[in-house]
C-alpha cells in the first residue's frame, strides 16, 4: 500500500554536502556521483537521511518548501522527485517497495 | 644549473644521447630528440629551465625522433615516445615542437594524480592565483599570455595544478600556444618577446609558442593560493564585463573542466570544494585585451587594499 | 645495476627495503612497477609499513597518484558489484565474484592498490539468458558489435561478450565457466558454484572459495592470454596461499579440486613461477604432488624459460624482442589451448589484420 511505504537512504550511504547561495552539491561517496540538487530536493534528501519518511511526511514537507499546499499536484511532484532521487542511488524503499520492475518505489 | 649553463655542443650531444632532465614546476621530463630543428625550438625556448643532476628520479622520459630515415625527404615524419614506449600517431617533421609541447601536455593532464588536475591557465600575482577556465577556444591562451607579459607571473597556460586539502595551485610554467590570429595579437602587445616556430598545418591550424617570462620559470616552485575563477568568453565588440558567478555554478563548470575530478572522488570533491570557497567566480565577456588587463589590474588592487 | 624484476618483488614482498633505496633505483622501480601495473600495490605496501616519510618526495607523489587511481578502481568495483546485484536480483540466486571482484570482497592480500575495475562474474550456463537480458534491462550493452567476434565468443569462449554499461563506461565480463568450453582443459561450472562462499553484501554476491580462488589465478595467469599482467598476477596467486604454507589440509583441497576441475597443470606452472620469483612458501608434500602432474621435461623447461622473460618487464626501453617474443609465443600458445588449430589460424589472422589497421604501435 502506498501509504505505507517508508523512504530512507541505503544502508551505508554517505553523502558529503556543500551548501552556497546559488544551490546544494552533494557528493554520493559510494557511487563517486556529483548532483546538484535544488533547494527541495535538498531538504527531502536532508529529512530523509535524518530518518525514514513515509510518502505523506515528505509531501508536507515539499509543500512546505515550495510553499504551496498540500494537493494531488504536488503529492505528483513528490513522487517524480522521488523517482528521480532513487534514480540517482539517493533513496530506496524500506521493507517491502514495489514488485512491479517499472516501479521499484511502489508509487504507482 | 639551467641549459643555457651549457654549451651547444654539449646540449645537443645530451639531446641527442640520454636525453636531458628538465625541471618544469615539480616535475622532471628527460627530454631527448635527435630532430635538428627541433634542437634548434628545445634550446631556444628551454633555454632557461633548471636541468636535474644525474641519477634521479625522473617523471617523463619523452622522446621524439624520426621513425623511418628514409621518409626523411618524401613528407617525413617524427614519432613520439613516452617512457620507452611508442604512442599516438606520427607528426609532420615540421611540427616537432607542437608535437613536444603536444605530448608534454598529455603528461600533466593524464597522470600526476596526487593534484587535483583542471583544464585552465593560471597566473599568480602578490601569492594570489587568478584561474581562467574554459573549454579550448574560448581564448583563454591569448589571455594568459597577456596577463603572463604584463605583471602576472605565468603558473601554466594549460593545467592548474591543486594540491588536495589545500587552496594552493602549484605552477609548471611553459612555452604559451598561441593559434592563429592570437600570434600577431602578441608580437604587438610584445614584439621583443622571444617565440618559437611557426607551424602551419597543424590540427589547430597555425600554432606558435612564447617563451614562459623568466620570471615564471625561476619562481616555478612557489605556489599561490586560488583566489578567482574566470570564465572567459571573447566576443567580437563586446565590451568588458565581469560578472559574478556563483559558486555551486562554478563548481560545477570547473568540475566539468577538470581531467580527473572523478577519479579523485571524494578527494576531489573536497579539495574542488575548498577552492572554490576561496574564490570569487566571474564570467568574463571581453573583445579588447588592453580593457580586461586594466581590469584585472584593477581586481588584484582592491584585494592589495582590503587586505 | 640490479635487475628490474628482484627490485620489483623486493618493493612488494619486503618494502622496509625501500627505506634504503637509491633515487636511481627508485626512479627504476617507478617506471617499472608503472608498467606493470603493480605501483598501486607498492604504494599500498609502501604505506602499510609507515614508509611514507623514508621516501624521496618525486617518488612520495608518484606512489600518491597511483594510489589515487587504485581508490578510483576499489570504488569502481564496489559499486559495480552493488549495480549488478541489483539488476539481477531475483534472476539468479546468486552471481560470483572473480578475479579482482573477488579479491576485494574477499579481503585477499591482492586487492591492495589493484589496478583494475572489469568486474568479471561467473553465473550458471541455464541462466545466461535472462542474466544477459536483466543486464541489458539495466543498462549494460555489448562492446564487440562485430558478428564475428560476437560469434566467436558466443560459441567457443566461456563467456558473453563483454559488456559496457552505457552511462556508467565501465565494463562486466560475464563468464559461466572458467575456461572455454573448446579448449582441453574442462573445470567443473558446478562444483565452482556450489562451493562458492556467498558474501554478507550485496544480496546475491557470491565469492570462489579460497581454493578455486588459487585455482583460478593460475589458470588465467598460464592459460589465458594477454601475458602482460605477469607479474602482477603471479602476486595474486602468491596473495592467496602465502600466509597457508602450514596448512595442508588447504593444500591438500587446493590440489583436490586441481584434480577434479583438470587443471593441476596451470597450478604446477603458476606454483613453481611463485617459488622460483617470489620466493613463495609451499609445503614439501605439495610440491611433490605437484611433479607427479608434471609436463615432460622439454615441455616444462621452455614453458619455463617463455614464461620467466615474459613475467618481468624490461627497463626503459620498449620490451626487447625477446620479451616481446615471449609474451607473444604465450598468448599464442594461450589461443593454442582454447581453440583447435583449424579455428586458430584464421582467428589470429583476423585479430592481426584489425589490428594493424587501427595503427596503434605495436604491443605484442
Amino acid at each position: 500500500m502506498v501509504a505505507e511505504t517508508r523512504f530512507r537512504v541505503p544502508r551505508g550511504l554517505r553523502l558529503i554536502w556543500r551548501d552556497w547561495a546559488d544551490g546544494t552539491i552533494v557528493y554520493h561517496c559510494q557511487s563517486g556521483d556529483t548532483h546538484r540538487l535544488h533547494e527541495v530536493a535538498a531538504r527531502v534528501v536532508r529529512a530523509i537521511e535524518d530518518a525514514p519518511r513515509s510518502l505523506d511526511e515528505i509531501a508536507t514537507l515539499v509543500a512546505e518548501a515550495a510553499a504551496c499546499s498540500l494537493n494531488d499536484e504536488t503529492r505528483a511532484q513528490t513522487r517524480e522527485l522521488l523517482r528521480g532521487l532513487h534514480a540517482r542511488g539517493l533513496v530506496e524503499p524500506t521493507e517491502g517497495g514495489g514488485e512491479a520492475a517499472h516501479d521499484p518505489l511502489g508509487l504507482d | 644549473m639551467t641549459l643555457s649553463d651549457w654549451t651547444e655542443q654539449q646540449a645537443r650531444a645530451a639531446l641527442s644521447g640520454a636525453g636531458v632532465p628538465l625541471r618544469i614546476g615539480p616535475f622532471v621530463a628527460r627530454v631527448g630528440t635527435r630532430v635538428r630543428e627541433l634542437q634548434d625550438a628545445l634550446l631556444r625556448l628551454y633555454r632557461r629551465y633548471p636541468v636535474d643532476g644525474p641519477g634521479g628520479i625522473v617523471d617523463w622520459h619523452v622522446r621524439i625522433e624520426a621513425p623511418n630515415p628514409w621518409r626523411r625527404f618524401v613528407g617525413p615524419q617524427v614519432a613520439a615516445y613516452v617512457d620507452g614506449r611508442r604512442r599516438f600517431a606520427p607528426f609532420p617533421r615540421d611540427q616537432a615542437f607542437a608535437m613536444f609541447e603536444w605530448l608534454l601536455n598529455w603528461c600533466t593532464f593524464s597522470r600526476p594524480h596526487q593534484y587535483l588536475i583542471l583544464h585552465s591557465a593560471v597566473v599568480e600575482r602578490d601569492g594570489r592565483a587568478l584561474v581562467l577556465c574554459g573549454r579550448p577556444g574560448a581564448g583563454k591562451s591569448t589571455l594568459c599570455a597577456a596577463l603572463a607579459l604584463s605583471g602576472w607571473r605565468l603558473f601554466s597556460d594549460e593545467v592548474a595544478l591543486i594540491r588536495p586539502g589545500t587552496r594552493e595551485i602549484h605552477a609548471a610554467p611553459r612555452p604559451i600556444s598561441l593559434k592563429e590570429g592570437s600570434i600577431d595579437v602578441l608580437r604587438q602587445l610584445a614584439p621583443d618577446h622571444p617565440m618559437g616556430p611557426k607551424m602551419a598545418g597543424t590540427r589547430k591550424g597555425t600554432v606558435a609558442h612564447l617563451e614562459a617570462p623568466a620570471d615564471a620559470i625561476a619562481r616555478a616552485e612557489e605556489p599561490a593560493e586560488a583566489r578567482w575563477i574566470v570564465f572567459p568568453r571573447w566576443k567580437a565588440g563586446a565590451s568588458t564585463t565581469l560578472t559574478p558567478l556563483g559558486r555551486a555554478r562554478a563548481f560545477l563548470e570547473a568540475a566539468d573542466n577538470a581531467f580527473n575530478y572523478s577519479l579523485l572522488g571524494e578527494v576531489g570533491f573536497t579539495s574542488l570544494a575548498e577552492v572554490v570557497d576561496a574564490s570569487d567566480a566571474y564570467v568574463l565577456e571581453y573583445s579588447d585585451l588592453d580593457d580586461v588587463l586594466g581590469r584585472f589590474d584593477r581586481l588584484a588592487s582592491q584585494e592589495a587594499v582590503a587586505s | 645495476m640490479r635487475p628490474i624484476g628482484g627490485l620489483l618483488v623486493e618493493a612488494i614482498l619486503d618494502p622496509r627495503s625501500l627505506a634504503t633505496l637509491e633515487e636511481s633505483e627508485w626512479d627504476r622501480l617507478l617506471r617499472a612497477g608503472h608498467r606493470a601495473g603493480i605501483l598501486g600495490r607498492i604504494a599500498a605496501e609502501v604505506a602499510a609499513a609507515g614508509l611514507d616519510g623514508a621516501v624521496p618526495s618525486r617518488a612520495r607523489a608518484r606512489l600518491a597518484a597511483a594510489d589515487a587511481v587504485a581508490r578510483q578502481h576499489e570504488r569502481i568495483l564496489r559499486w559495480e558489484t552493488v549495480c549488478v546485484a541489483r539488476a539481477l536480483r531475483g534472476v539468479v540466486e546468486r552471481f560470483v565474484l572473480l578475479k579482482g571482484g573477488a579479491y576485494l570482497h574477499a579481503g585477499d592480500p591482492s586487492a591492495r592498490g589493484r589496478l583494475s575495475s572489469d568486474l568479471d562474474v561467473l553465473v550458471p550456463r541455464a541462466s545466461l539468458e535472462a542474466v544477459e537480458r536483466a543486464l541489458g534491462d539495466a543498462g549494460w550493452e555489448a562492446t564487440k558489435l562485430n558478428r564475428y567476434d560476437q560469434k566467436y565468443y558466443r560459441r567457443w569462449m566461456h563467456e558473453l561478450p563483454p559488456l559496457r554499461h552505457r552511462d556508467r563506461r565501465t565494463l562486466l565480463d560475464v563468464h559461466h565457466t572458467l575456461l572455454p568450453e573448446t579448449g582441453r582443459l574442462h573445470p567443473d561450472p558446478a562444483s565452482l558454484l556450489a562451493r562458492a562462499e556467498d558474501l554478507p553484501e550485496p544480496e546475491g554476491a557470491a565469492v570462489l572459495c579460497t581454493e578455486d580462488r588459487v585455482l583460478h589465478a593460475a589458470t588465467h595467469l598460464f592459460h589465458d592470454g594477454d601475458l602482460g599482467g605477469g607479474l602482477r598476477e603471479l602476486l595474486d596467486v602468491d596473495g592467496l596461499v602465502r600466509g597457508r604454507a602450514d596448512d595442508h589440509a588447504f593444500w591438500d583441497r587446493v590440489l583436490e579440486h586441481a584434480a577434479h576441475h583438470e587443471l593441476e597443470r596451470p597450478l604446477f606452472y603458476a606454483v613453481r613461477a611463485c617459488r622460483r620469483h617470489l620466493d613463495t612458501p609451499v609445503p614439501e608434500a605439495a610440491l611433490a604432488r605437484l611433479e607427479r602432474g608434471a609436463p615432460r621435461s622439454l615441455t616444462r623447461r621452455s614453458m619455463e624459460a617463455l614464461a620467466d622473460r615474459a613475467l618481468f618487464p624490461d627497463d626503459d626501453r620498449r620490451p626487447g624482442v625477446p620479451v616481446r617474443t615471449a609474451r607473444w609465443a604465450l598468448y599464442a600458445r594461450s589461443h593454442w589451448l582454447r581453440m583447435p588449430l583449424r579455428l586458430l589460424i584464421p582467428h589470429l589472422a583476423r585479430k592481426a589484420a584489425r589490428r594493424w589497421s587501427t595503427g596503434e604501435g605495436s604491443t605484442a
